[in-house]
């Protein structure tokens, strides 16, 4: 039974320690748009976890009423030819969240074009302050027609 | 200057470029995906109780449902997220097969023999 408030309990602290990260900032009301983004994300792949973990706990419960039917049939002597109704209802049902964590839990696709709006070529990197742009560079004529 | 940008122009539509990077992150995500569905559905052929071809069937039929829900997942438009749509169609097939076996062979143990 602990075991299975484990994933819950990934999700709170996860969430919580993003937002200790924001409050300790100086403009803790203002979330930046990155920010959400990662948060949403993160959010979306431990929610998968805990479907995904729903799922094959499922799988493994709809395992163990075979086995038990398995056994019922055996002191009946009877042939196995396939399980119960239920545990069919419980094996499409597990499938099912196992279908969806499957899905999402790997990440998202990215664009491949280069035009889009998320592939930008310029992003502030860290070193930002060391860059100078009084080169002889303002002197060339721009090759290529780039989104910044 | 309005010439030399029209002729940097051409040159960019005429090679068809992408990131590189994206690309194969979204191999990845898929390779993924259907690594984790194959032992899925080993698991639930070991417990439904296949045997023989009937089991590798499902194995196929499996994975057509997870080429299905991989290109809903990418909206119906494989142009935006891969060059070529049989990537993600067809891409790790029988890579899977080898994880279903192993599955289905210990699933199918651990109910029905066991």
């Amino acid at each position: 039974m602990p075991f299975l408030l484990t994933p819950l309990i990934v999700v709170f602290y996860s969430n919580s320690i993003l937002g200790g990260e924001i409050s300790q900032r100086e403009n803790s009301d203002r979330e930046s748009n990155f920010e959400k983004k990662r948060k949403r994300e993160l959010l979306k792949m431990n929610l998968g976890f805990v479907v995904g973990v729903f799922g094959i706990l499922i799988l493994s419960h709809a395992a163990y009423s075979t086995i038990q039917y398995r056994g019922l049939l055996k002191i009946m002597e009877e042939e196995f030819s396939r399980p119960p109704m239920n545990v069919v209802l419980e094996l499409i049902i597990g499938v099912a969240l196992c279908l969806w964590a499957a899905l999402t839990l790997p990440g998202k696709f990215l664009s491949i074009h280069p035009d889009s709006d998320e592939n930008r070529a310029v992003s502030l990197p860290d070193n930002s302050e060391f860059m100078i742009f009084n080169h002889r560079g303002r002197l060339f004529p721009p090759q290529i027609d780039m989104k910044f | 200057m309005g010439s030399v940008e029209k002729r940097s122009k051409d040159v960019m539509s005429d090679i068809p470029t992408f990131s590189a990077e994206n690309l194969q992150n979204n191999l990845k995500v898929i390779q993924n995906s259907r690594t984790f569905l194959s032992i899925i559905a080993g698991v639930l052929a070991g417990i439904i109780g296949f045997n023989g071809l009937t089991g590798f069937v499902f194995y196929f039929v499996v994975m057509l449902i997870t080429s299905v829900g991989l290109m809903a997942k990418a909206g119906f438009s494989a142009d935006l997220y891969f060059d070529s749509l049989n990537r993600v169609l067809f891409d790790g097939f029988l890579g899977g097969l080898m994880s279903f076996v192993l599955f289905w062979t210990f699933a199918y143990d651990l109910v029905h023999i066991f």
